[in-house]
């Protein structure tokens, strides 16, 4: 038995001239929440249709639980996979797109009875479990497919954005019970999406993927406080982190996040404010600074308006060498 | 607004003068086959509608033996329906997965045999046929026709399967289906107006195809030869009603099938 539950070793995908991924390796523990983030476009659904055989990679190895799977038939895989638009059967009843796995797999009839009832009980479809699919809420075929996915108690569960196409009010609540499901399964969950409050909530640990390559594999505290490099350190976070140039440094810059600084009165660095958001209990302030040829975001108040000037402080940051972060650096907090 | 509602009027009376146009023929054929002939093809000036009404045409066209070859009509083209889906169903699916361009070049150089006349073909299968002991049968003018079907059919079929979600064929996949299942039981099912489509154009065609009906079918003949050798004596009072007789299982054919032609059954299970 493997320590890990799926590993990609060198996974390679091109289109003609046009690189999809190119030697991505990365390993998920068992029963661990793992989250793929990127930017729309990077590859991550290809890179699940690559786990499941549907796209098979052009070279590298998939093994799951210690078992290279790369060359075994798609359905034989023992992985179950949720798409986006949750791909129901169109032609058959909620109860027959659950039980189809199970029917696929030549169960026994009352076994497969039993647990479509159970798991249609467990995510609260059982009274529309005669209905056609066409005919539920989005929400609805939502649970469906995850119904679906979980009844024949697969090795692994891929989710290709299972949640956006969600209404933003059911979607959080949705998050929640997708979390629950993973944590009273104790189920391997692999989840790829450009939602970085999804992954947050979701995520024991998270991939960033950007333009084909694991960019960071890590919790989403090491991913936001200490992003290896500034391109995850713009991605992730409701604001990007601020750079500015070290004075004196060739190449060095500081990165810090807009709560890592305070407005104070006449020392500090001098910016000025280009625009405000107020996000209800805070102001972020865009201001334009020496050093940074993006406006930085501070945490200000109310009481500043564009094109007032003020002084802050850095309470703390990280170095970041040539767009890299400078490791072993003492932390402060 | 105003302009929409008048565009919405000028529909209907599109939808009117084109039925009109289509339906006329037919009726037409229905005043022929039952008026007496002295109120139709005898009269100077034909009556619009029915004067008088006879069955007498419908006995002449009976007098002749009609039941076998309205049997032998009805046996082939149930054959070369079955056959355009059994066949056509696999073949488009292979097609849908190449690339749209290079499955729309392979699907029509499938024309190919059509774009010869049937005649040449015809004859050359006769002579095989002959030798296989398959003359005159129904398989073998069912095989035959294949020669014309399957091509259109295959062309229908392979817009039918690439309509559908890719998505869904990997979810199947994924679920466990193997590739046979998942064409059956997922994709054909879903392609169903396709299907329905070809097996009525497929039993439509083998219906009233003549040329090679009349070389590999001589003896049991079909229909659409029994009414050529009956136009061909001059019996055209007789051959309205077999017209009809002829028309009749297209339209009961056409009106089963007719829900199935709809598009709207995929809408919906697919979109969140």
């Amino acid at each position: 038995m493997s320590e890990y539950k799926l590993e990609l070793v060198n996974v390679s995908k091109r289109y003609g001239k046009k690189v999809v991924f190119n030697n991505l390796s990365v390993q998920v523990k068992n029963a661990e929440f793992f989250v793929i983030l990127g930017p729309s476009g990077t590859g991550k659904s290809t890179l699940l249709k690559a786990i499941t055989g549907t796209i098979p990679p052009d070279s590298g190895r998939v093994i799951l639980d210690g078992n290279d799977i790369t060359d075994i038939p798609i359905n034989k895989r023992n992985i179950a996979m949720m798409f986006q638009n949750y791909a129901l059967y169109p032609n058959m009843t909620v109860y027959q797109n659950i039980s189809f796995p199970l029917r696929m797999h030549h169960r026994d009839p009352t076994d497969i009875d039993r647990r479509v009832r159970k798991v249609a009980r467990m995510l609260k479809i059982s009274d529309i479990i005669d209905s056609n699919v066409t005919q539920i809420s989005g929400g609805q075929k939502q649970r469906v497919a995850l119904a679906r996915a979980i009844v024949r108690n697969p090795a692994i569960f891929l989710l290709d954005e299972p949640l956006s196409n969600l209404d933003a009010r059911i979607r959080y609540t949705a998050r929640e019970e997708l979390k629950n499901i993973q944590r009273m399964l104790n189920r391997t969950f692999v989840q790829v999406t450009h939602d970085q409050s999804e992954a947050r909530v979701l995520a024991d640990r998270i991939a960033v993927l950007n333009e084909g390559k694991f960019e960071q594999v890590g919790t989403f505290d090491e991913i936001y406080n200490y992003p290896v490099n500034t391109w995850v350190g713009d991605f992730v976070g409701t604001f990007p982190m601020n750079f500015i140039d070290l004075p004196k440094s060739k190449g060095k810059q500081m990165g810090f996040r807009p709560e890592w600084t305070a407005i104070a009165k006449g020392k500090g660095i001098k910016a000025t404010v280009v625009s405000t958001e107020n996000i209800g209990d805070t102001v972020f302030l865009f201001c334009s600074v020496s050093g940074s040829a993006k406006p930085v975001v501070i945490k200000g108040s109310r009481f500043y308006k564009n094109g007032d000037r003020v002084n802050f402080v850095i309470k703390r940051y990280n170095t970041y060498d040539r767009g890299k972060l400078v490791r072993n650096e003492k932390r402060r907090v | 607004m105003m302009k929409k509602k008048s565009m919405d009027y000028l529909v209907y009376v599109a939808v009117i003068v084109i039925s009109v146009l289509f339906m006329y023929p037919i009726f037409i054929l229905f005043m022929i086959a039952f008026v007496p002939a002295k109120y139709t093809v005898q009269s100077a000036y034909p009556s619009l509608y029915p004067r008088g009404f006879t069955l007498q045409y419908f006995e002449q066209a009976f007098s002749i033996n009609l039941f076998g070859p309205l049997l032998k009509s009805l046996e082939v083209a149930f054959m070369v329906g079955g056959i355009a889906i059994a066949i056509g169903i696999p073949a488009a699916y292979g097609l849908s997965k190449l690339k749209p361009s290079w499955a729309g070049g392979i699907a029509t150089l499938l024309f190919l045999s059509n774009m010869m006349p049937s005649i040449t073909i015809a004859i050359p299968i006769a002579v095989e046929f002959l030798e296989l002991g398959l003359y005159d049968t129904a398989i073998s003018l069912a095989l035959a026709q294949e020669l014309v079907v399957l091509p259109l059919s295959i062309f229908i079929l392979l817009g039918a399967f690439q309509a559908l979600p890719k998505d869904l064929e990997a979810q199947a996949r994924v679920d466990g289906a193997g590739l046979l299942r998942t064409i059956y039981t997922v994709l054909t099912p879903l392609a169903k107006a396709g299907v329905a489509a070809t097996f009525l154009i497929a039993w439509m065609m083998s219906w009233d195809e003549f040329t090679f009906a009349i070389f590999l079918s001589p003896i049991h003949p079909t229909l659409p030869i029994i009414i050529y050798e009956n136009i061909t004596r001059g019996n055209i009072l007789a051959t309205s009603a077999f017209a009809l007789i002829v028309t009749l299982p297209v339209i009961v054919l056409a009106v089963v099938l007719s829900k199935y032609l709809k598009g709207e059954y995929l809408a919906g299970g697919l979109n969140g």
